[in-house]
């Protein structure tokens, strides 16, 4: 079951978790075909699939896989809107970093 | 949910019971017993909970209510993303993921609603909130689903139900925390909203790092009776009603933090007041 865990990430825990999955949220800054930066407390490069669909300025989830340049391999994304909460995200992301048991098994 | 109900119990004895607040509804003195003593209406709360802590939950035996850190939960609910959705004759199962692993959630399907109920189904790719019962059918865990509904436009509901079940969790295992009381008449707390000063009189929060027990011995020290040379540590384990060595453990951090003190020996124990 552990393989079906994704932690929630934002840019600054990517140097912990390469070639892991992962979950990050973040609010979509640039967008060129298949290759888009998103900003979860700092920029991310995400390489998209085919079927995403990302819109500028929106928060978006993206779960995918951290590469060795920190940048994400894409297996799906989750348009979030333009009302997500990022502050309230990014105390989610540091609580499930903190009570771990809840969330994921380290390594 | 909103009453905690803790920080009442510092000052005042008959809230002693209070602790724990309405989560722990197996506790509490007020406990509804049917006349069969089986269940309580206390324990018919809905605990949101993350998927890992569902397939963590453990089961007494096969037909038993699953518990999870230690309490019984009924009803349960919990927010995912539908990697799957496969509908069968009797039922729907949706694979669900909410990052801490997968689960399967059935629902029945009820043969009396119309068709055009099927095609609202939530599908593959969207964020689902559900309400349910966990169950265990043959060592695989499922949820047997009461209501599903779509999170369609505010995806904060997934950062809040997240957030919620770490609250409830550490609540759980940590104990109540001591701000919490602002639920409490005349709570000791007000002065963090309207801005009076609080901090003549009232007792000083408790460190967030101490477990449940050190919480209940540090009370059960502020508030028994006693002269000044404090309690023994035996009279603490048989208020408390756990074996003395637990108390002696968790004793050891509230002394090493200058909490308590020891007095005329070392197993005797009173409240540093500050």
């Amino acid at each position: 079951m552990a393989s079906a865990e994704t932690p929630r990430v934002t840019s600054r825990y990517l140097d912990a978790f390469t070639s892991k999955n992962v979950r990050i949220v973040g609010t979509v800054t640039k967008l060129m075909g298949t290759d888009a930066h998103i900003d979860s407390e700092g920029q991310v490069r995400i390489l998209l699939g085919p079927d995403s669909h990302l819109t500028m300025g929106h928060a978006v989830e993206v779960i995918g896989k951290v590469n060795h340049d920190l940048s994400i391999k894409a297996f799906r994304t989750t348009d979030f809107g333009d009302r997500f909460d990022m502050g309230a995200h990014l105390k989610l992301v540091e609580a499930s970093h903190v009570v771990k048991e809840l969330f994921y098994t380290p390594v | 949910m909103a009453n905690y109900g803790y920080g009442g119990g510092y000052t005042n004895t008959s809230h002693a019971g209070a602790e724990g607040g309405g989560f722990m509804g197996g506790s509490q003195t007020g406990s509804q017993d049917t006349p069969n003593g089986q269940r309580t209406y206390g324990k018919d709360t809905v605990r949101p909970v993350t998927i890992k802590q569902a397939l963590a939950a453990t089961f007494a035996h096969p037909t038993a209510e699953a518990k999870i850190d230690g309490a019984d939960v009924t009803s349960l609910s919990l927010v995912g993303l539908i990697t799957k959705v496969s509908a069968q004759a009797t039922n729907t199962t949706f694979s669900l993921d909410d990052g801490t692993g997968t689960i399967d959630a059935k629902q029945w399907v009820d043969s009396d609603a119309g068709q055009e109920n099927a095609k609202s189904m939530p599908t593959d790719g969207d964020y689902v909130h559900v309400w349910g019962t966990l169950k265990d059918f043959n060592g695989k865990r499922h949820i047997g689903v009461r209501t599903i509904r779509l999170i369609g436009k505010d995806f904060n509901e997934i950062t809040h139900h997240m957030l919620e079940a770490t609250a409830i969790h550490l609540q759980f295992t940590r104990g109540a925390p001591p701000t919490s009381g602002g639920a409490v008449e005349g709570g000791l707390f007000v002065g963090q909203t309207n801005g009076d000063a609080v901090t003549n009189g009232g007792p000083k929060p408790l460190p967030a790092h101490l477990s449940k027990e050190q919480r209940a011995i540090y009370k059960v020290l502020q508030e028994a009776p006693q002269g000044n040379e404090g309690l023994h540590v035996n009279r603490i384990a048989q208020t408390l009603g756990i074996p003395s060595n637990a108390v002696f453990g968790a004793g050891d951090l509230l002394l090493q933090e200058g909490m308590i003190y020891t007095t005329i020996d070392d197993e005797t124990w009173a409240v540093l007041e500050y």
